[in-house]
């Protein structure tokens, strides 16, 4: 388990793997609505290779969860660590969206 | 397209192969479908892989032996040995690339080691000769090189693909 490292290090999969959270981040999905979710939201088609290697490493991480079902679809759920790392790091996003929106007007 | 599941390890089949094929379903076919789907499978089998050290140590001895073995076995040519060093050096490099050195240095080290076994037991001396250790140093060259080459497509693996890995669509 790599518990407690948060989003960092998870190379090219750390863009998929914030825009999985942010899509869980209300309410539980299973994969294919996470997969609409984040195509609506984002314009991302993401494919299933990319989707659950995402998922896995989040998982492990214990950053999003299995929600008991007894559907095959099975959905996931943001947990408590997942929404702070989530938080930090929208709160970094928006940071950097901040100033490079200043840093466009003063150019 | 389906049967592509069958890439992945038997123990992620059995945690998200259901929930894949239905993904799947709904997905459209395609080459880039393909590339997704064989490279989250080669991702899949190195997470496996790195679960267990004893695994990866045993893979390790079990090409430095081939290493040694071929290094005792074909003194005429060095040709084996550089291949097997290359080979084995690529695939540790490509699974774990900021050990490349190490995994370098472990199989390289099987040469002077079996050469020097050797001259102990004066195993195949007829044939062995009496070559100096020392030259067994040009051996790091194919370890080094097919490590660091192993290296550099494990890392391409992991960092390269886009953004997201997903084709943007509609924008």
């Amino acid at each position: 388990m790599k518990q407690n490292e948060g989003i960092g290090g998870l190379g090219r999969f750390a863009e998929p793997a914030v825009l999985v959270m942010v899509s869980v981040a209300d309410h539980p999905k299973h994969g294919y609505a996470i997969a609409a979710d984040v195509e609506k939201l984002s314009g991302v088609r993401l494919g299933p290779g990319t989707l659950y290697g995402a998922i896995a490493r989040l998982e492990e991480r214990g950053l999003i969860e299995l929600v008991p079902s007894e559907d095959r679809r099975r959905p996931y759920r943001l947990t408590p660590p997942g929404a702070e790392a989530l938080r930090g790091h929208l709160g970094m996003l928006e940071r950097v969206t901040a100033a490079g929106r200043s840093r466009l007007a003063q150019a | 397209m389906r049967s592509l599941i069958r890439l992945y390890p038997r123990r992620w089949r059995e945690r998200y192969g259901d929930e894949f094929a239905l993904v799947l379903r709904g997905t459209p076919p395609g080459p880039g479908t393909l590339f997704d789907i064989v490279r989250g499978a080669l991702d899949a089998h190195v997470r496996e892989v790195r679960r267990g050290p004893l695994l990866r140590l045993g893979l390790l001895a079990l090409g430095a032996f081939v290493v040694g073995w071929l290094n005792l076995h074909t003194t005429d040519d060095v040709q084996p040995v550089a291949a097997a060093l290359l080979v084995f050096g690529f695939g540790f490099g490509a699974h774990r690339p900021s050990r490349a050195w190490l995994f370098a240095l472990a199989l390289f080290a099987a040469v002077p080691l079996s050469g020097l076994w050797a001259q102990t037991v004066s195993y195949r001396q007829e044939v062995l000769g009496h070559a100096p250790l020392y030259e067994s140093i040009v051996a790091l060259i194919p370890a080094l090189l097919g490590a660091y080459t192993g290296a550099a497509v494990g890392w391409g693996l992991r960092q390269g693909g886009g953004p997201a890995n997903g084709e943007r669509s509609g924008s």
